[in-house]
Parts: structure tokens; sequence; C-alpha cells
């Protein structure tokens, strides 16, 4: 095993099998940054390309447009407030924008570089170290298990809302309730879909966050007449690049949050079926449950980004492991890696790991290695062109770059215009939700854990009984949510009883 | 009343239909989801409508009239702003996506002083770049409008 290790680390020693890495990275990066586009489209766009390529470089540039989407894609969710990739660039959103709105975009960025690039590097020495166990692993997580977890990302409806817990929690079921819109998968029943057949389909996460972030941000700059962060706020060049520094520093000083997130990333990312959303989410609820002054999260806290970032990035071990050692993917991107894997004649699962042993090391050391010059990419393009300059533009020309983007993005999903009147009427439920202090990032994590919880709770109920959360692995999950919010309090109380002491000590 | 108050019993109006309507589905696993969060909406609504009619109300002073100011200003810039982006939209289902960004690019920058060279220099280049993703890079057709498709383009 030690030997394919080396050997699918040797494999970039060839130019061509580099350049290939190199040229997947910058496409990435790109169709990251325009929030049009995004990893999955540029995938499924490269794939018929490589058909007759071989199969080292082939999967090298999908592997690595896959692995460093995510990453150009918050450069423009932090600087613009435009969460392209929809759901898991969303958690970033919600401290990475007021971060760049507070003249901090620069450490937003870095931390989300420094959190992104070591992130993957950690998920993908894990996702090694665990291909003897990964079997088993997979195979404990069933139904009951996973919707075990959603209800641990459901209980942070209250955690992510500011001020009044009560409009947290009204945003939160509205988010439940607009995602059950359209057929309910076990009966087949249309809700509220009215026999519309867009309606049919349910919502798209990318038109919803597209119009609660957005379209809002863009309708409130517009009114306010400001840019998104004040002119002298704004840093370029030298001071950029200190800043961007500064946020990687930021990791190293918040190691044990950062820590915490990848293994979250990592095990959710194993286990197929519940995706970066909820991995990110989750990072982000433990985040602010876990950190001093949770109610300063939401304002530009830089843990904010930290935590779903790493997460994020730490998810694509996971997912890759799981997709190449059972063949099962976790996500559409994994599902599209495995289609390219199948189109160089390979079989993804037991057989490509005890044949091609190698190969699969050579893409996890492309999923790292993209990602280290992925945040390379970044920070050279951030440093040196000062992509910045454009938070200090007038909204005289940003409101119509802002506008076209988010809606032409929330076009190009699923090329519905449906899409886009969801946009405009999320839009305006954002604009209401901001300035009558009702939390949107819980309304969004109600929104995009709301259809698994019913489709993971009747699947429970169906194959486990009605006794389905009395499992082991059921019981730990609800445990470590419980702790959560035992020990916030308890960690309050015991500091407020040691001043306590510590005052009468003095008195005395 | 206030808007708040105003936007709570709105979102309790639209729950309570929600609620009855759900009532109807035929299977429990269809109906228990939406019962209980429509259900949910309209306790927590009702109790932060009783929470935002029990603040006690300030007394007029000259800080709370100069914050009214304030208030209609902003409530009347939010109307045009709203009204952009609801032309926006209404314009891109009538004569499509690359007509509307180039002439709401011109007339929104315009409007707001901008010379014409940068208006028209910036509405070309939006134009163009969703052009050459969309037909180029994604290879997909961008929507066309109403109109361009009565006479004939698609």
């Amino acid at each position: 095993m030690f030997d394919a290790f080396i050997q699918g680390l040797l494999a970039y020693g060839d130019v061509v099998a580099f350049s290939a890495l190199l040229i997947g990275t910058a496409i990435g990066i790109f169709v990251g940054i325009v929030p049009a586009i995004g990893g999955m489209a540029a995938m499924a766009l490269i794939l018929p390309l490589t058909f007759n390529m071989d199969s080292i470089i082939a999967l090298s540039i999908i592997v690595a447009i896959g692995a460093i989407a995510g990453t150009g894609d918050s450069v423009s969710t932090i600087l613009l407030g435009i969460p392209g990739g929809g759901a898991p660039s969303a958690a970033t959103l919600f401290d990475g924008f007021p971060m760049t709105q507070k003249g901090q975009a620069g450490q937003a960025l870095g931390a989300m570089l420094g959190s992104a690039s070591m992130g993957s590097i950690v998920g993908v020495l894990m996702a090694v170290g665990m291909i003897p166990l990964i079997r088993p692993l997979v195979l404990t997580f069933g139904s009951p298990e996973m919707f075990a977890t959603i209800i641990m990302g459901i209980s942070f409806l209250t955690v992510l809302s500011r001020g009044s817990p009560v409009k947290g929690m009204i945003a939160g079921f509205f988010g439940i309730f607009i995602a059950i819109i359209g057929y309910q998968h076990s009966t087949g029943v249309d809700r509220f879909a009215f026999d519309n057949t867009y309606l049919l389909r349910g919502l798209h996460i990318v038109p919803v966050a597209m119009g609660l972030f957005a379209g809002a941000e863009m309708l409130d700059l517009a009114i306010s007449g400001q840019s998104i962060a004040p002119a002298e706020l704004v840093r370029v060049g030298k001071q950029l690049r200190h800043d961007i520094r500064e946020g990687m520093k930021a990791v190293f000083h918040n190691l044990s949050l950062w820590f915490r997130s990848v293994v979250l990333g990592y095990i959710i990312g194993v286990i197929p079926g519940l995706g970066s959303s909820v991995a990110t989410f989750v990072a982000y609820g433990q985040a602010k449950q876990t950190c001093k002054n949770p109610e300063t999260f939401g304002t530009g806290r830089i843990e904010g980004v930290i935590a779903p970032e790493s997460c994020s990035n730490a998810k694509e071990g996971g997912a890759l492991l799981t997709t190449l050692a059972l063949g099962i993917p976790g996500s559409a991107t994994m599902a599209l890696l495995l289609a390219a894997i199948m189109m160089q004649g390979l079989t993804p699962g037991p057989t490509l790991m005890r044949d091609n042993l190698s190969l699969v090391f050579t893409l996890f050391w492309g999923l790292a290695i993209a990602n280290i010059i992925g945040g390379v990419f970044v920070y050279f393009i951030m440093g040196y062109v000062s992509l910045t300059k454009i938070i200090g533009l007038s909204p005289r020309y940003l409101v119509p770059i802002i506008l076209t983007l988010a809606y032409f993005a929330a076009f190009t999903t699923r090329q519905l215009m449906g899409d886009v009147i969801i946009t405009l009427i999320f839009t305006f439920v954002g604009l209401l939700m901001k300035n009558f202090g009702f939390s949107r990032p819980t309304l969004l994590l109600g929104f995009v854990l709301g259809g698994y919880l019913e489709d993971y709770f009747w699947l429970s109920l169906k194959t486990q009984g009605s006794l389905f959360f009395l499992s082991p692995v059921v019981l730990i999950i609800f445990a470590i949510t419980a702790s959560l919010y035992i020990v916030g309090p308890l960690k309050t109380l015991v500091s407020r009883g040691l001043n306590s002491r510590r005052i009468g000590t003095i008195s005395k | 009343m206030k808007p708040i108050v105003l936007i709570l019993v709105t979102l309790v109006v639209l729950m309570a239909i929600a609620f009855a309507f759900a009532w109807d589905y035929p299977y429990l696993q269809a109906k228990i989801m939406p019962l209980g969060l429509s259900g949910m909406i309209i306790i927590l609504s009702i109790v932060e409508i009783v929470k935002e009619l029990s603040a006690r109300k300030r007394l007029p002073s000259d800080s709370v009239k100069e914050e009214t100011k304030v208030a209609s200003n902003r409530r009347r810039r939010t109307w045009i702003e709203a009204a952009w982006v609801v032309g926006f939209v209404a314009a891109v289902f009538v004569f499509g996506f690359l007509f509307t960004v180039f002439s709401f690019s011109v007339a929104y920058t315009k409007s707001r002083s901008a010379r014409w060279s940068i208006s028209i220099i910036s509405a070309a280049v939006l134009s163009l770049t969703l052009w050459v993703l969309t037909y180029y890079l994604l290879n997909f057709k961008l929507y066309v409008g109403l109109i361009p498709r009565l006479l004939g383009f698609r």
C-alpha cells in the first residue's frame, strides 16, 4: 500500500500530468469565481473532451475542477455576497460578506484559503488512512443515522438566529415549509404546487439563496446608495496581501475549531446522501455554539468563515474515498467523476482498489495538490490583480452587475424562467427579513435540511420500525447534539462561579 | 398598524390557508409535516404579534421625528429600487436576457448620472460576457423573451 501511495504522488512528476492538474485548477477557479457556471457544469462540459485522454490526465483535470471550484465560489461569496454554488458557500456568506462590508475582505479571503487548503490536505490524509475502514463505516450509516444528523443540523435553527429566537424559529420553520413544496416523495401527493409543473419539482436552492442574499443585499445597496465597503476601507496590493496572510494565520489561532470542522466534514463526506450543504451548515452551527460571544456570529466573525470552509474541503476527501472504494457517489460532482472513471474503462469500487491502487492514490494526491495550487492562484489573483477593488465601486455600476449575475446564475441552474421569478420573490422576502430582524441563514438552513428531514424520517420508520432512534450510533449523535447545548451554558456557569470566587478573594 | 405586525398577520393568514389545504391531503405521510409546520408558524407568529403589540410606545420627540423623516425617505427609495428590479425581471420575460441586460445597464447607470461612454461600455461588456458564457462555455440558449419569440427568434 505504501508503494502505491508513493507511486501515486510520483505520477505528478510527469510534466503532462502536472500540467493537466494546473489546467484543471485554473478552470476550477475561473468557473468558481464567475457565479453563473459552477464546478459541476464545467466538469460536465469537460467530460466528453477527456474520452481519448490518458486516464491519469483525464481524471486529474476532472478532480482538480471539482476540488477547486468551491474555493473560487467562496471568493465571489465573500466579496459580492453571491453564493454561486448554492448552499455550500452560503454558510461562508453569513460571516464572510459582513467581513467584506467591514473592510476585512483580505482576512476573510485568507481564512477561507488557509482553512480550505489545509482542510483538504487533512481530509485526503484521513481518507487514505481510512481505506480499510470505509466499508464498515458507510454501512453503519443507514437512514436513522442520517435522520439523527439532520436533527443535529435542525437543532441549530435557534443557534443561527441573532436577536429574537422566536423570529429565528419562524424563519427556520418557514424554510422547512418551502422545502416541502412539490411532490411528496413517498406518496406522490402534490403539496402546495396546485398542479403547476414548475412547483411540482420543488424549489431549488440556488434561486432561493440568490434572492435571499445576493438579490436582497443588492437591493439594500441600491437603496442606501453606498458601496459594499466604504472606499477608505478597501485594501489593495501590499496591504491586501498582508490582510490575506493575517487571515491565514487566524486559522492557526483557531486550530481546534478548524480540526473539529475538518473531522465533521470528512465524516459527512464519507456518508453518501448527506451532501456539502448539510456539512457546512452543521459546521457553522457547531462553531457558533462552541465559540465565545456566539451572538456576534453573522456580523463578520472569522470563525464563521473557517468552520464552513475547512469542513467543505475536508468533505471532498471523504466523498472521493466513498466514490472510489465503494463506487457510491456522495454528490453530483462525484457522480460526474464516477462517469469519467467509467469512461476510462475502469470500474470504481473494490476492483479499482485492488487493481489500480496507485491510480486511486494519484487522485487523492491530485485533490490535495489542486487545493494547494488553487490556494496559491487565488492568493496571487487577489493580491496582485486586486479584485477587491470591485467592493468599493459605486452602486450605480455594481447594481446592474450583481443583479445580472444573480438572476443569470439562478436561470442557468435549470434553465427555467420560474427560477428567475423565485429569485425575485426571495429578493423581497430577503429584504423584508433583513429590515425586520428575521434571520436569513436560519431560513436557508431550514430549506436545505427540510426535505432530507422528512425523507429520512419516513425511510427510517419503514426500514427500522418505530424504535429506529434507539440504535447506538443514533444515540451517540443525539448525545453530541445535546452536549453542544449543555457545554456552552456549563462553561459560562463555571466561569461565572470562578469569577465570583476571585472577586470574593480580592475583596477579602 | 406596525409594518412588522402586518407582515406577521399576513404570514398567519397564509399559514392558516396552508393548514386548511394540508388537512385534506390523503395520506398521513403527506399531511403531518405541513400541518405541524404551519401550526408551529401560526403559534410563533401570534406570540411575536403579542410581543410587538405589548411593547411600550415611545413618546414623540425631535429625534423620533428625525427618524421618521429618514424612514420615509428610505421607504420612497425602496419603492423606486424595487420597481427597477421588478422592471428588470419583467423586461427579461418580454425582451429576453441579452437585450434587457444591455438596456437595463445603460438605463440604470444613466439614471444615476454616469457618463454615456462608461454606461455603454459597461453594459456592452456585461452583455458580451453573458453571451460568451452561455453560447460558448455553457452551450445552451438563453431565454429569448416573448416579443423576439413572436418575431420568429428561437
